[in-house]
């Protein structure tokens, strides 16, 4: 069984309403009672980060997230193919708006698109359970970062800071680009983790400040695990912080996303 | 440093296109006979300003990231909207998605996505016609330009800072236009000075030049008075006009185009409403 406390942070963009929030995350399964941990043989975690430039870009972050977490893909083939049919979904969605203007016309013509991150994590097959064993797929530069006893493991896609950029891969709605998408998806990870673990997914932003920090020598995970585990108001203790980065100057206004997962394991 | 102030709808900016319609924006384009100056013109500047309504459009509707307006110069001197916007000279970019004069359509080839092709029919919305008559009043059209562009930066006295576009093709019959060119890039907000490109296009198929670094080798005192008064890029222009256009820039390089093609045009505006920053 794979035991998991989450945290989780979202703030949109300063100047935009919350609403306008185009970042997306979602888990399985459900914790029940809500706010336990979670709790199954296979824990899912998932992000999207909705394309500013696109239409209708939060809904589709949305369908993949949920998508994921309902039938995980572990290779190009499958997200592909789930792709593909997720597109259908949105294009339907869209249709049922009625009839649009010129302009969304045409921004639904274009498509949307939306950088995507999904992390299974499963119990060990073997002798006695002290951990287990995880994969994660990416497209673009929503980031996973592995960590053990505030000390990175692994990160995931991106492995430095100088790798953001204002042109990540993404995943699209239009069936002409989703043929390509294969291309760009070599990107897939897998490792064991233990009890105590931490898994932060975070979008494009704060995994940057992340790697930054990581980088002169500082402790974001442990920054992270902290607030996001604060015995009083986690919620509020991060976007504290995203406010304080934002104020610095430390961060990109941007929207915000974090997901922290704390692992134990029988 | 100057031109990094973010571009929001609570600080947008501004972009005004000044467009010559003299009588001589009546012949072709050198190279490309059949169609006037005057329609290449109108065609790229709707094109440009449908291109500046998407970049704002969300599913909500339009955000007003850009103040916009068209002045344009010839047999008169005043705002070039046709329609519901005429008479305006800047507006926010949701009353420019909202007010065409009309939607032409045009069917279009695409791929289907399984190696062919399919028509699509795509509405292409119009803001202004062709006009090509009389002299060519620049001093005038450029104190009109300064009047605008004044108020606005007085509205907004920390947001990115307007560029305007100047689309001609050939010397002012009102004076020498250099004090009232100079009179509007001397204008600034808190974030830098105005910024302005000149692209002067031609009916003679000669040599283009783009984004020059010196005066040396322009032909004529015109030329070299549109690279006078023209801004330098902005770092991020910069990076389009190198990146996205594979053009030679570099930190001295003018905002500044010379017999210009149509193709060249576009390019221009494009690099010029692409100032980076966007939210």
């Amino acid at each position: 069984m794979v035991r998991c406390a989450l945290s989780r942070c979202q703030s949109a963009k300063r100047g935009n309403a919350a609403e306008e929030l185009e970042d997306a995350i979602h888990f399985d399964p459900k914790p029940d009672p809500p706010g336990s941990p979670l709790e199954g043989p296979v824990v899912l975690l998932a992000i999207a980060d909705g394309a500013t430039e696109s239409s209708y870009s939060r809904d589709w972050a949305t369908m993949l997230v949920r998508d994921y977490c309902n039938h995980p893909f572990h290779n190009a083939k499958t997200l592909c193919d789930h792709v593909v049919a997720l597109s259908e979904r949105w294009r339907a969605v869209v249709a049922r708006k009625g009839p649009l203007p010129w302009y969304a016309e045409e921004k639904v013509r274009s498509g949307a698109f939306a950088t995507f991150l999904g992390l299974e994590i499963r119990e060990s097959d073997e002798g006695p359970v002290v951990g287990g064993a995880w994969n994660a797929v990416a497209v673009g530069d929503s980031c996973l970062f592995h960590t053990r006893r505030h000390r990175l493991v692994e990160s995931f896609p991106l492995v430095t800071s100088s790798q953001f950029g204002n042109n990540p891969e993404l995943v699209p709605t239009d069936p002409r680009a989703i043929a390509r998408l294969a291309e760009h998806v070599q990107k897939m990870k897998n490792g064991q983790w233990m009890n105590g673990d931490v898994f932060i997914l975070a979008s494009d932003a704060l995994a940057a400040w992340c790697l930054r920090e990581h980088e002169r020598g500082g402790e974001p995970w442990r920054v992270l695990v902290e607030l996001g585990f604060s015995p009083e108001d986690s919620e509020g203790s991060l976007t504290r912080l995203f406010e304080s980065l934002l104020d610095s100057g430390a961060i990109k206004n941007d929207d915000l996303s974090v997901v922290i997962a704390r692992l134990s394991a029988g | 440093m100057a031109y990094s102030a973010e571009i929001s709808r609570t600080s947008p900016t501004c972009f005004l296109f000044v467009i010559d319609q003299s009588g001589s924006m009546a012949d072709p384009f050198g190279g490309e006979p059949g169609v006037t100056k005057a329609r290449r013109l109108a065609d790229a500047t709707n094109r440009l300003l449908q291109e500046l309504v998407l970049r704002c459009a969300k599913e909500e509707g339009v955000r007003d990231y850009f103040h916009v307006g068209v002045i344009g110069y010839g047999a008169t001197v005043g705002p070039a909207f046709v329609g519901p916007l005429a008479g305006k000279e800047l507006v926010p970019i949701s009353q420019v998605a909202d007010n065409p004069v009309r939607l032409d359509e045009k069917v279009k080839k695409v791929d289907d996505g399984a190696g062919g092709l399919v028509d699509q029919t795509i509405r292409l919305p119009i803001w202004l016609d062709p006009v090509a008559n009389d002299g060519t009043p620049m001093c005038t059209a450029f104190r009109m330009v300064r009047t605008i562009i004044s108020g606005w930066v007085s509205q907004h006295p920390d947001g990115f800072p307007p560029v305007v576009l100047h689309v001609t093709d050939g010397e002012a019959t009102d004076g020498d236009p250099t004090s009232e060119l100079r009179g509007v890039t001397d204008l600034s907000s808190s974030d830098g000075n105005v910024i302005l490109f000149n692209i002067n296009v031609s009916s003679r198929a000669a040599k283009p030049i783009s984004f020059p670094s010196t005066s040396d080798g322009l032909p004529d005192q015109y030329a070299t008075m549109l690279f006078d008064t023209a801004s330098l890029l902005t770092p991020a222009m910069r990076t389009i006009a190198a990146k996205e256009y594979q053009l030679e820039v570099g930190d001295n390089s003018r905002a500044m185009v010379f017999n210009a093609d149509s193709g060249l045009v576009i390019m221009a505006l494009d690099i010029g409403t692409r100032p980076g920053n966007l939210r």
